[in-house]
């Protein structure tokens, strides 16, 4: 099997809303940006994976008319349906299997142009859980209460993971919310749905994402510092939401698992320095710290307090992760991006001195219940 | 061909178009489906599976277990009565068309069932709704075979002290 690294990335500005751009243009933007940054052309580019929704997009199969602005045509091209990440996972095994040198993953979201409310509702079945109006805020703001029942965990707990996000976004330049907000900010923040507060959800984004992988010998040629990926796994769980479920995240724990196993980590809290984790709701960092097992059931809020000050020896989101902005299916995508970056010490602001390996994951569905994570290292 | 060497930028580009797609469905119940919301329907029975291989009881009934893939061949009937196992308040109306807000939701272990049922609560004020709390359905008198037929979920307790 071969070594696949990640030599390339490339990020927008994100946004509420991408004016100037129509969703090819934001795109082409970051394809060449990320080509530039590994020093390829699109004719090095062997295979084109993209993530996008037909849901946001308005169209059927709304790939096809992104081919042009991917620069897919006649290239091996697809399209998953599901965050950027999970492709990029795809890409790695096709690369491992030694037939293709190199991948391009590009993922977008243009919500802003989507006029017609919660898209969350248009993923649930059409048979059980529609009729009453689920969607993943609904299930989000019930997973939070099981979560903080069980455990015993305060609302200020969950606030604080927004208060700390925060500020670490308000030092990169691509976050869309660029401002600190206080403990008192957050809990004053309207309830969009109890007990989920407006400041602790992610900002549904415009924006893309980039990110080119290769195989050994062309990122060995290319003479600079890489990301390699040592682990990777993808895992759905059964969406079964009682309270036994979604009060730690089963899919998370698994998908973490794998990719720890696969990477060598056996302490992931000592070996890894970096968690770039994206998510929709404040409260799921702390679940996602505890299925990785940084700390224990319950135990994510010390965890964060340990990271805060230090004793953990592992930093939380520098970037300021998804409560910063969130391009839904790129959200994921940029983890990776950041996490390559710091590994590499090309993190610019946002740099943690000494970065040598980090863990780049997504969760999304209703309750968490769909994690992608790839472990990436020096 | 005549080369452009500028564009005025004294000229607004076009900004946006405007766009509606029209999409409905029909979607079919198939036969576990419909044998259950004709239950709902028919005789106030929620109807749900039990997997013979891993001993799940699971609602709503479908042709496979959740849990383990198996095939599920055996219909049983769920109480109408269980537990509050996790809930919250939705102020923000999801889709135009569905409930009234602001409304408080739940996620309802039924006695027996190991996979809860997603209902309203009602006949409660919210800040008295609690987790593990005792809840029994309130059917509507005129059913049409949907979720709804089950207008919402009620505190059992109450119930009895108002009739005491």
């Amino acid at each position: 099997m071969e070594n696949v690294a990640v030599v390339g990335w490339a990020q927008s500005d994100h946004r509420d809303t991408s004016t100037l751009d129509t969703r090819h243009s934001l795109v082409y933007k970051v394809i060449t940006e990320a080509l530039a940054s590994a020093g390829l052309s699109i004719q090095d580019i062997d295979i084109v994976f993209s993530t996008g929704s037909d849901v946001v997009d308005g169209g059927c199969i709304s790939g096809c008319d992104m081919v042009g602005a991917l620069g897919g045509h006649f290239r091996e091209e697809s399209r998953i349906a599901g965050d950027g990440l999970h492709a990029a996972m795809l890409a790695q095994m096709r690369i491992s299997s030694g037939f293709y040198n190199t991948a391009l993953i590009v993922a977008y979201s243009k919500n802003s142009e989507n006029m017609s409310g919660r898209k969350g509702r248009k993923m649930s079945d059409p048979f059980f859980h529609r009729p009453l109006g689920i969607d993943e805020l609904v299930v989000g703001a019930m997973q939070e209460r099981a979560y903080l029942h069980r455990y015993k965990i305060a609302p200020e707990e969950v606030a604080g993971v927004a208060v700390r996000n925060r500020k670490l976004g308000a030092g990169n330049p691509h976050a869309r919310l660029r401002d600190p907000v206080t403990l008192k900010d957050v809990l004053s923040s309207p309830e969009i749905m109890s007990p989920i507060r407006e400041m602790e959800a992610s900002p549904y984004s415009d924006g893309a994402c980039a990110v080119i992988l290769a195989e050994d010998r062309s990122a060995k040629s290319m003479g600079r510092k890489l990301a390699w990926i040592s682990g990777s796994a993808g895992i759905t769980a059964s969406f079964q939401p009682g309270s036994d479920v979604i009060t730690h995240a089963s899919s998370a724990g698994k998908a973490t698992r794998l990719a720890f196993a696969a990477a060598g980590i056996e302490d992931p809290s000592r070996e890894l320095d970096i968690i770039e984790a994206g998510y929709q709701y404040a409260y799921q960092e702390l679940m996602l710290y505890e299925a990785a097992g940084l700390c224990g059931p319950g135990e994510g809020p010390a965890f964060l307090r340990a990271v805060e000050d230090g004793s953990a020896g592992i930093e939380a989101n520098p970037s300021g992760g998804s409560l910063c902005d969130d391009p839904r299916l790129a959200t994921g995508l940029i983890r990776l991006a950041e996490a390559a970056a710091q590994v590499t010490g090309r993190a610019d602001e946002r740099q943690v001195p000494g970065a040598r390996k980090a863990l780049a994951l997504v969760a999304t569905g209703m309750g968490i219940q769909c994690t992608g994570c790839i472990v990436v290292e020096r | 061909m005549r080369h452009i060497t500028e564009i005025s930028s004294k000229v607004e580009p076009v900004t946006f178009v405007e766009d509606e797609l029209e999409l409905s469905f029909r979607y079919w119940y198939g036969e576990h489906y419909g044998r259950f919301y004709a239950e709902l329907r028919d005789n106030r029975r929620i109807l749900g599976m039990r997997c013979e291989k891993c001993g799940s009881v699971l609602l709503p009934p479908r042709p496979y277990c959740g849990f383990c893939h198996a095939p599920l061949r055996t219909w049983v009937e769920l109480s109408d009565k269980g537990a509050v196992d996790t809930f919250s308040i939705v102020h923000t109306p999801n889709a135009k068309e569905l409930i009234e807000t602001p409304y408080a939701c739940a996620m309802i272990k039924l006695d027996g069932c190991d996979v809860p049922l997603y209902h309203l609560l009602g006949e409660v004020e919210f800040k008295d709704i609690l987790t593990g709390m005792r809840v029994t359905a309130v059917w509507e008198e005129v059913r049409k075979g949907a979720l709804r037929d089950i207008r919402y979920f009620r505190p059992s307790e109450q119930r009895s002290i108002r009739s005491d």
